[in-house]
């Protein structure tokens, strides 16, 4: 019940959002070099292993559809075009447009436990997957969009993802980082600004006796104990909601033009499968990602030990380096998604 | 001292692992364009303009066309993807038609087509379009250099291979030279996907780079 009604507003934020992005009307946007399937906007790529990774994608996009081409002769070509669909997806969540980046930043500045990242890695993949689906199957059927009016209302979408994804890195600042500061702030006019180890112990415990550090230490958001292996954040349903949204409402280019070519052929099923496996290899990376990040974090505690400060600090430069990682990238998005530059296409 | 040390590094470890995770992303190509290009000379031996006949790949094709029958006769017709081809060529002037052609090192600009269509076979949309250049180019000995490539790979040119390019009205004394895109290695990629679609003026040291991934005509009248 309370659940229910923590998730009941993001809906209907999420539609102020598409309103407001449709509403809004840039003028430097462009729809891509066709004017039809735009190029997803993101961050630049820093060479290396991403060059492989290109050409890797490259060689799986064309296979691909060469799979859904394959199909129209040999019905069993579809275990191929499932396989090699999955292959696609894992490594074009590497790619411009995927939410790897928010969601990795997400779990950190949440201080999620790896589980939980990949809980969100996989739904936020599958729910990208199942916005494309609806979103072409809609569009074809139900509206006869043209590819032109199918490209505006991506590029609504690709808006809106982009504005949710700032606001939630507002929100992150806010509560991760200048909240804290402001209650940091007024503990330390009114106490030493040291914390004791009663402090921590006070919060973590729920002390109804509370000094105005620990009470600065509590603000976090979690509960700092003693033990920073036991450490982890709180689920917030509904937050974690509007991160899967904000990743997942914009449909990648990819997956639009397969399924339009797989309903152009009659081979509806046949697209539809290709772009659960799509999601589901992204999903994969992206989890083997936040992984990672958890891991790193967990390594890095493990090292600090569990006396001292550095417990605390790992924990809160953590959180704080997720939430302006979000936060950057809701601006960066953001820009590009509304002049229709810096995408690296 | 050294649990300190050990510490910060572990604690820079963590940061630099959520970093470079979250950091970077590398295009590829989402579009497949068959070209044929004719050069067009003027009475006074100048190339004036480029005839560019793109053939695009079957998925894009019927992504583009998507609901584009308006009669619902099963057939594409010229008119009935003319909307798609005006929005095609207005687009690519963003892009500066990915075409650049140069004499002596100076980049001559191209006019806004005014003569466009798009034509459907077999699922294969193909758009013919003319570019007329703003002051019409007499090669010299040294040449003119036409080059067809989207240097942020979003789009994947590459000649056909039988007669990719055909000279028009050219003096007897002009020779041209083809030569294909080579494939991209895997360094040259990785360069590629830090190239916003929209940047056209690159660096030279990029320009070498992307020179790879060109499709280029070097036409000399000695």
């Amino acid at each position: 019940m309370t659940r229910a009604r923590a998730i009941l507003p993001v809906p209907a934020v999420v539609v102020a959002m598409v309103v407001l992005a449709a509403a809004i009307e840039p003028a430097l946007a462009q729809a891509g070099p066709f004017g039809v399937g735009a190029p997803e906007v993101g961050g630049g790529s820093h060479g290396g292993i991403f060059g492989w990774i290109a050409a890797q994608q490259s060689g799986f996009y064309k296979a691909m559809t060469g799979g859904l081409r394959a199909m129209r002769a040999d019905p069993h070509a579809g275990w191929w075009l499932i396989a090699v669909a999955f292959a696609y997806g894992v490594f074009h969540a590497a790619g411009p447009g995927h939410g790897k980046a928010v969601i990795t930043s997400y779990v950190l500045a949440n201080n999620q436990t790896w589980k939980r990242g990949v809980f969100l890695s996989f739904v936020s993949a599958l729910f990208q997957g199942a916005v494309a689906i609806v979103f072409v199957g809609v569009a074809i059927t139900v509206f006869r969009l043209t590819s032109l009016q199918m490209t505006d209302a991506t590029m609504v979408l690709e808006r809106t993802s982009a504005m949710a994804i700032l606001a939630l890195g507002l929100w992150l600042g806010w509560t991760k980082i200048v909240a804290p500061m402001v209650v940091a702030y007024r503990g330390a006019r009114a106490a030493p600004a040291v914390a004791r180890e009663e402090d921590v112990i006070d919060c973590a415990i729920g002390s109804p006796q509370r000094t105005p550090i620990a009470a600065a230490l509590c603000a976090c958001g979690q509960s700092h104990g003693p033990d920073p292996s036991t450490l982890e954040g709180t689920f917030d349903l509904r937050r974690a909601f509007s991160a899967i949204v904000a990743v997942g409402v914009r449909p990648c280019t990819g997956a639009l033009i397969v399924l339009v070519f797989a309903f152009a052929q009659g081979l509806v099923w046949a697209g539809m499968a290709a772009v659960t496996a799509m999601a589901i290899g992204t999903g994969l990376t992206v989890a083997a990602l936040a992984t990672i990040a958890v891991t790193a974090r967990g390594f890095a505690l493990r090292i600090a030990g569990e006396e001292g400060p550095w417990p605390l600090r790992i924990l809160r430069t953590a959180e704080i380096g997720g939430a302006l990682m979000v936060l950057s990238m809701g601006i960066l998005l953001t820009g590009a998604a509304f002049t229709g530059g810096g995408g690296a296409g | 001292m050294t649990s300190s040390l050990f510490r910060r590094f572990g604690f820079a470890g963590a940061l630099l692992a959520g970093l470079s995770v979250a950091g970077p992303a590398a295009a590829h190509p989402h579009v497949y364009v068959d070209v044929r290009t004719e050069v067009v000379f003027d009475a006074e031996g100048r190339i004036s303009a480029l005839r560019h006949v793109w053939r695009f790949d079957d998925a894009f094709s019927a992504f583009a066309s998507q609901g584009l029958d308006t009669n619902g006769d099963g057939i594409l017709s010229i008119e009935e993807l003319q909307p798609l081809a005006k929005v095609n060529v207005d687009s690519l002037k963003d892009y500066d038609y990915f075409t650049t052609l140069r004499a002596g090192g100076k980049r001559t600009g191209f006019r806004i087509p005014t003569e466009y269509w798009l034509q459907s076979n077999d699922g294969y949309l193909t758009l013919f379009y003319t570019l007329t250049l703003m002051q019409p180019v007499k090669p010299d000995k040294d040449g003119v250099t036409i080059e067809v490539y989207d240097p942020g790979y979003f789009v994947d040119y590459s000649f056909v291979e039988k007669d990719p390019v055909a000279m028009k009205g050219a003096p007897a004394t002009c020779t041209m030279t083809v030569k294909p895109k080579g494939a991209p290695d895997e360094a040259t990629a990785a360069i590629l996907g830090q190239i916003p679609a929209s940047e056209r003026n690159l660096p030279p040291s990029l320009r070498a780079v992307t020179a790879q991934l060109a499709n280029t005509i070097v036409v000399k009248c000695p």
